[in-house]
């Protein structure tokens, strides 16, 4: 039961990267659309993977681990998506340049 | 869980996945191409992640959090410093004069 489970949550966070990886290569509306499609494979796909990894791991410590990097993903994807639009979005005169610049 | 099955899911995360964000980081201006340095650093991720639970090594581990930190670090400093080829062509204009 619980493999069935772990295979469950690694195709799903699996589906989940290849569409987003699959739409950002072929949408073509803009960067800034573009850069939309990063957050659901840091925040959703990877942590549903380490779920499902997470249940067949037996030990503590692995599931220990497996969950700090998930985490981690999850909580420096976002950033480094902001950066990113911002950075696009002073390239493209929207938003002023830093002021150390 | 079956080895063949994550195997096959392995598989297809790599050429899903890997595929699709190689070809958005060969696209494009230099802007453009750091969402696919992003997105190839978190599907690499992932499949780090399967691979290492295929070979049933936990100390295998350390790759993939070692690409967590440096791929999140790296991203950034290209962010802070990729430039238009515009803004390249002025500062060789003004260091010419």
């Amino acid at each position: 039961m619980s493999v069935d489970i772990a295979l469950a949550l690694v195709c799903l966070g699996t589906a989940v990267i290849v569409l987003s990886c699959t739409g950002a290569a072929v949408i073509r509306s803009g960067t800034f659309d573009r850069v939309h499609f990063l957050t659901p494979i840091t925040s959703i796909g990877v942590p549903l993977i380490v779920a499902g990894l997470c249940v067949t791991t037996s030990t503590a410590l692995g599931i220990a681990w497996l969950a700090v990097l998930g985490a981690l993903l999850a909580a420096t994807g976002p950033v480094v998506e902001a950066a990113i639009g911002r950075r696009l979005a002073q390239l493209a005169g929207k938003v002023p340049p830093a002021s150390p610049q | 869980m079956s080895q063949t099955a994550l195997q096959i899911v392995t598989l297809v995360l790599i050429v899903g996945g890997l595929g699709p964000a190689a070809l958005v980081a060969c696209r494009g201006q230099a802007a453009e191409r750091l969402i696919g340095l992003e997105l190839v650093g978190a599907t690499l991720l992932a499949v780090m992640l399967l691979v290492v639970q295929l070979s049933g090594e936990s100390y295998e581990l350390i790759v993939p959090t070692a690409l967590v930190v440096l791929s999140f670090a790296g991203t950034l400093v290209f962010t802070r410093l990729v430039h238009e080829p515009d803004d390249e062509q002025e500062e060789g204009d003004q260091g010419e004069r």
